[in-house]
């Protein structure tokens, strides 16, 4: 095999290693976005996703504006985010690489 | 010659200047530096590993070499062969698919010589902004063999500056280095080195984190918000 064709191979094994650590990621983090609920002064956040199950959306209460667990939702949220991000880029390259493979063998 | 091959050279090439003890007068910079961090961090897939065909050793300004050494007749056993430019004052030991380079850290704009070091019978390249990295070194093992790297919060840093020297004919390398950058900054954000990574770029000369802020925004770069607030 040419040095070329086993440095993308190489590279390639790496995304892919790199993909299913990303998956196991997002699926650590809650899924779905959170919702702000104003009840006169007062809002209250809940975490809305589609259930694979019924293929409904729910929502489920996380609590007050500002308090702890609702800043510790964003955060999970924005992380998930960006991992679902740097999946797709990973997904992006294999892709390229996957078509470079082809022409080269 | 297969990339397999150029593993086993890499690994080849570092036992025999490790057994000869010169090993250390080097820092191991360029891509073949990323398998050592691979290896360090426990082959993380978020460490890319894409090696190029050249090998890049850096000897340090000033030189601290402590044994005479024909590195020449080492190299030759691998049919790496001594190459040099047209003016006859830089050398490269190539083989079809392999190259061996010895960097030199030029301070200032230099002159652009290579530097003899008399100790090995080699010709140092001269290439500037690489005091910074010499600056910056620790050892990691790789195979059990002790090998001087460079930090990896200044190895990103210096991958991201020295993009904007590169010429633009270099696309395709161009393209490489930013995504090493990108993937590596990413692993090192991940691992915590974020305080490392500011300590790294508040040593830089004012024009240098002036040009690397520019070529972060550009790229989109995570270091972006992390160093720009400082």
């Amino acid at each position: 095999m040419s040095v070329i064709v086993d440095v993308i191979q190489e590279e390639y094994n790496r995304l892919e290693a790199l993909l299913k650590e990303y998956e196991d990621k997002i699926r650590s983090y809650p899924q779905g976005s959170l919702q702000l609920r104003m009840r006169g002064k007062q809002g209250y956040y809940y975490l809305s996703y589609r259930d694979k199950a019924d293929n409904r959306v729910k929502d489920i209460y996380i609590g007050k504006e500002g308090s702890e667990k609702v800043e510790e939702y964003k955060k999970y949220i924005e992380e998930r985010r960006k991992y679902v991000q740097r999946k797709k880029q990973v997904e992006k390259s294999l892709k390229e690489l996957r078509k470079l493979l082809r022409v080269t063998s | 010659m297969s990339q397999v091959k150029n593993v086993k050279l890499f690994e080849s090439i570092l036992g025999d200047f490790h057994r000869q003890g010169i090993l250390q007068s080097f820092i191991l910079i360029g891509s073949w530096v990323l398998r050592v961090y691979a290896e360090h961090y426990d082959h993380n897939p978020q460490i890319p590993i894409v090696s190029t065909q050249d090998l890049d050793l850096l000897v340090e300004n000033p030189p601290r070499i402590k044994k005479e050494v024909n590195v020449a007749e080492l190299l030759e056993k691998y049919e790496l062969e001594a190459s040099f430019s047209p003016t006859g004052d830089q050398m490269k030991f190539v083989s079809p698919d392999f190259e061996v380079e010895f960097l030199f850290s030029e301070k200032g704009k230099g002159e652009g010589r290579g530097k003899l070091i008399k100790e090995l019978g080699i010709t140092a390249t001269p290439l500037r902004y690489m005091n910074f990295l010499q600056n910056y070194t620790r050892i990691m093992k790789y195979k059990d063999i002790p090998v001087r790297v460079p930090e990896p919060p200044a190895f990103v840093l210096m991958k991201y500056l020295l993009i904007k020297k590169r010429k633009t004919v270099q696309m395709l390398k161009i393209q490489k280095d930013i995504s090493t950058a990108r993937d590596l900054e990413l692993f090192l954000l991940e691992q915590g080195y974020e305080e490392d990574i500011k300590l790294c770029y508040h040593r830089m000369p004012k024009k240098w984190r002036q040009s690397l802020l520019s070529i972060l925004m550009e790229n989109n770069s995570e270091l972006y918000n992390l160093l720009a607030d400082n």
